[in-house]
């Protein structure tokens, strides 16, 4: 067989290799995981967020064809997303390589080719070295061609290893991101690479502290920012971007490290069956060798979310910028992003907002209920007036009251995305002071609501969903409140509220 | 300048000798592939001709055809070559491995070479394979034994591999040539492991009301093989039908929030084309490498109309106690005037808009089916932060057993400081209520469709709109 490829290789012109290891300048937007809800915490494990990575690289570009390598780049990469500017003779291809080199690799590139063969005696240490060729692998074991005849890798209970003349084409140790270009010079450039990447997320962890009155509270809110790809950047100009954005699956070719599996033919004896004794394989020492690229996927999980805020709290960056229908935070400071790593900074301080104290229970009208707690939530306006009026990106609360100097936690909970003018709702906690009865009688519901605390309270009972019509005559007035028939109240001191209705159906 | 070097200085010399190339295939090796031409459709499919120069002796003889597609389907090869006519094609995917080398050699002598572990001493016997079952039962000099019983090290040789097996599955072709010589031989053949898709990069310029579209094709090999210095064509549309396969039963397809695909257009690209599948076809030779993600631009326009809009979708009887974010969605056209001016393979639409430094960040991505030129497209980019949709059911009144009344009330919050437009959608006034009508509504709507009621709702900068509609339905 004549391979005429092989010849039209030799005239095609030789295209220079040049390797661009590592950015100049990083700047990272990092955006939240869209398919989070604001109760989830982030799994430092499956971090479902992403980031815009935007490097600054200079590289030295040859006149002609030229291959770019750009090597660092994050490993959670979405290689269709990856834009290069800046090059004199533009993009004429990006590619994106994921055949990795592994052992299962060598033995697949060598198939068919010379390798050395070594051979080392156990008990003198004497060693051997032998021509080969292999002639299958790597999936089910690896056969070999020696000087003696066909041969089988590592059946024969002797060490035997194999040597190879050099890598395969197009292996590389990470999958590498890689553009052509035919530029009409030879020149330094300036290049902008940027690329989505998986394998981020941020969270803002807010902090409430609820001041000795009781009226107002002190909010602090931490970005906690998560990179769970295995590289790290240093002097990073970090953005965060709060806002929920449309993202669409894509399946992407996965780190593609082959297989070496060293199996032999069946190698049972008239012993096999004992179970004392197991016939020792080599393959299991193989079996370490193998690749599995999902494994830095799986780093220990590290501490928890929300650390308590030391006092004083740094100063947080300016406000957000809209960026379309999103906010965008910059970081004013240049940060370390390390790999596996968490770390937080200061989002927003708001000293002395103002809330309103609400006890809430939602009742089902066709069950009866003995003594459910009651839920107590902060609620506050998203405005100036009540000492707000920012956009607060969704995130975890923590809400602490202080008791002699020592801050004590007294609720946790989470916000949405809440826009200026909005209302919010800070989870306080769980009242057994305040519990909520119902008792059925016919289509007649009596509810009571009985306090505990030496103070009275405004409570709030939602009854059914919206949309129910099926209430009348109500002993007390009601409200609609967010569509649902809403009967608020002032429950006195130490004392009960009743409230009788009717069903119509 | 940072660091730079050439592949000669970062790899070993062996590896620089054959730095990867899109233009050559591999000088390290070789590969058996003549001159290649890839045809790739969008569902996972592509055709491959292969041009092999072969030398054909007169007569009856076996090709085999080896560095095919690992992902080939054998029953669509396809071979031409002149002056000879094709006697069989076979597929042989009967794996070379140690223990099928074994099992072949079943009657068979081989060679065992055993080492004495104390003394290192090497002895030399022939043996005759009778049972390879669990473990190997060999016949020594008239003894019956099973292969490395005591544990002990045997070196197992074999004279030669035989025939039937091969390292790799693969395609041979029996031929009848009526004259001895080298000639072309064509071998076709359709494989998956290969597709390809559209990415989109938009930069969206709000105050100019444009946008700058980039497209790229994305193609993605994970068929096992590399193809070396190919002609690459890319064919927009899938071959094969869905809708056979169901045997005309109804398929269910759910509505998206927003719908990419307003209006379908009616407009021709100026692409070449192959019944109705537009033509993508890349400038140049490429090589296609195994487990690569290639990506060769087709499209760039620059200063495209584009809007910016919201839309809201309430589904039937939705009452929410919390506002909820407007979709936010950005509206261009594919059309020659006023557009991208292209047909649209389907894939993934990138949007970015610039900072206030003016850097471009990413503000969301959506999938795009193939869009005829001339389409109006609404891409959802993702939920608006600062405005809302609170819909609330104020009323359920039953008039009948079969006739209700619903007052629905939508608050609209802009918490921006300039006014915006929203697109409120009621949705889904079920179809079972045959009668469906708007008894009252305190802004006009339109009725799109059956089961879609419109409002066009202006909201002032940092202002709240309200609107209120009456529902009345019969059964």
């Amino acid at each position: 067989m004549l391979l005429l490829a092989g010849l039209l290789a030799a005239a095609s012109p030789a295209v220079a290799t040049v390797a661009s290891p590592g950015a100049d300048h990083v700047a990272l937007t990092v955006y939240r995981d869209p398919s989070r809800s604001r109760q989830q915490r982030m799994d430092l494990r499956w971090l479902g967020g992403f980031a815009l990575v935007t490097e600054t690289r200079t590289l030295h570009v040859p006149a002609g064809d030229a291959v770019l390598r750009f090597e660092g780049v994050a490993d959670g990469i979405i290689p269709a997303s990856a834009i290069v500017t800046g090059l004199p003779g533009g993009v004429i291809e990006k590619n994106r390589d994921a055949r990795l080199l592994s052992p299962g690799a060598l033995v697949d590139g060598t198939l068919g080719r010379d390798v050395t063969l070594r051979r080392t005696d156990r008990k003198t240490g004497k060693v051997v070295e032998e021509g080969a060729t292999i002639v299958a692998g790597p999936g089910e074991g690896v056969v070999l061609e020696t000087s003696s005849g066909i041969e089988t890798l590592r059946c024969a209970g002797l060490p035997v290893g194999l040597k190879y003349g050099g890598v395969p084409d197009g292996l590389s140790a990470r999958p590498v991101l890689s553009v052509t270009t035919r530029s009409p010079i030879a020149a330094d450039v300036t290049v902008t690479l940027s690329y989505l990447a998986g394998g981020f997320d941020w969270s803002a962890s807010y902090v409430g502290t609820v001041a000795p009155n009781g009226r107002t509270l002190d909010l602090f809110a931490w970005l906690t920012l998560a990179n769970g790809n295995a590289e790290g950047w240093s002097d990073v100009q970090l953005q965060v971007v709060a806002g929920r954005l449309q993202r669409r699956y894509i399946r992407e070719i996965a780190a593609a490290a082959m297989r070496l599996e060293l199996h032999c033919f069946p190698l049972g004896t008239t012993t096999s069956d004992l179970p004392a004794i197991k016939p020792y394989r080599q393959s299991d020492d193989e079996e370490g060798d193998i690749v599995v690229t999902a494994a830095r996927r799986m780093a220990p999980m590290a501490f928890a979310l929300a650390a308590p805020a030391p006092p004083p709290p740094p100063p947080p960056p300016p406000p957000p910028e809209d960026l379309g229908d999103l906010k965008l935070y910059r970081v004013p400071e240049m940060i370390d992003v390390s790999p596996n790593g968490q770390k937080q900074v200061a989002l927003l301080v708001q000293p002395h907002v103002t809330f309103e104290r609400v006890y809430r229970a939602r009742l089902n009208i066709w069950q009866a209920v003995d003594a459910m707690p009651a839920t107590i939530a902060l609620r506050f306006s998203n405005d100036e007036k009540s000492g707000l009026g920012i956009p607060l990106p969704a995130g975890t609360t923590t809400l602490y009251q202080t008791r002699d100097g020592a801050r004590l936690l007294i609720g946790t909970g989470a916000i949405g995305d809440t826009a200026k003018g909005e209302k919010g709702r800070l989870t306080a906690g769980i009242s057994y002071q305040l519990l909520v009865g119902q008792t059925l009688d016919g289509r007649t519901r009596h509810v009571t609501l009985t306090n505990a605390n030496r103070f009275a309270v405004p409570a709030e009972v939602a009854l059914g969903f919206a949309g129910q019509a099926a209430i009348e005559r109500p002993s007390l007035a009601f409200t609609r409140i967010d569509g649902i028939e809403t009967w608020s109240t002032m429950v006195p001191a130490n004392g009960t509220a009743k409230l009788d209705y009717r069903l119509k159906y | 300048m940072r660091a730079v070097a050439f592949a000669g200085l970062m790899l070993t010399p062996f590896a620089a000798v054959a730095a990867p190339s899109p233009q050559l295939p591999p000088s390290a090796g070789g590969t058996a592939q003549g001159d290649l031409s890839v045809t790739i459709y969008s569902n996972d499919l592509a055709l491959v001709q292969d041009v092999r120069h072969l030398d054909l002796p007169a007569g009856r003889t076996r090709e085999d055809f080896t560095d095919v597609s690992a992902a080939i389907r054998p029953e669509t090869v396809g071979l031409a070559a002149p002056d000879a006519t094709v006697i069989e094609q076979n597929f042989d995917y009967d794996l070379l491995s140690p223990t099928s080398l074994m099992q072949k050699a079943v009657g068979e002598t081989i060679t065992l070479l055993r080492t004495n572990p104390g003394t290192g001493a090497e002895t030399r016997e022939r043996a005759k394979v009778l049972a390879v079952n669990g473990g190997v039962v060999l016949d020594v000099d008239g003894k019956i034994e099973v292969l490395r019983d005591d544990g002990l090290p045997v070196r197992t040789i074999f004279d030669k591999v035989p025939d039937s097996l091969r390292a790799r599955p693969t395609l041979s072709v029996s031929l009848d040539s009526r004259r001895a010589g080298i000639r072309p031989v064509t071998l076709s053949y359709l494989s998956g492991g290969l597709g390809w898709s559209a990415d989109y990069v938009a930069l969206f310029d709000e105050k100019l009301g444009a946008i700058d579209v980039q497209g790229w094709v994305t193609l993605r090999n994970t068929s096992g093989t590399s193809f070396y210095n190919a002609r690459t064509l890319l064919v927009a549309g899938q071959v094969g039908s869905n809708e056979d396969d169901n045997n005309g039963a109804m398929v269910y397809r759910p509505r998206a929030v927003v719908r990419p695909l307003r209006r379908a257009g009616t407009e021709t690209a100026a692409r070449e084309q192959l019944g109705d599948f537009y033509l993508y076809p890349l400038l140049e030779r490429t090589t296609i490498a195994d487990k690569q993600t290639k990506q060769v631009s087709f499209l760039d326009v620059k200063g495209a109309p584009a809007t910016h809009g919201y839309v809201y979708r309430a589904a039937w009887n939705q009452n929410a106690e919390q506002p909820e974010s407007a979709s936010s969605v950005l509206k261009f056209s594919n059309a020659s005037k006023g557009g991208l001016g292209d047909a649209l393979p389907a894939g993934t639409v990138r949007v970015y808009m610039r900072d206030a430094r003016g850097q471009p960040q990413f503000i969301g991505e959506n999938h795009i089916d193939h869009t005829p030129q001339g389409s109006d497209l609404v891409i959802r980019t993702g939920d608006a932060f600062d405005v809302k949709v609170q819909p609330t059911v104020t009323d359920r009144t039953r008039l009948s057993e079969s006739h209700w009344r619903t007052s629905m009330k939508y608050t609209l919050t802009n918490a921006k400081d300039q006014p915006v437009t929203v697109e409120l959608i009621q949705d889904g006034v079920p179809w079972w209520w045959n009668d469906t009508r708007i008894e009252a509504e305190s802004l006009r709507s339109e009725k799109r469709d059956a089961e879609t009621e419109v409002w066009q709702v202006p909201v002032p900068a940092n202002g709240t709109a309200t609107v209120t509609v009456t529902f009345d339905t019969r059964i």
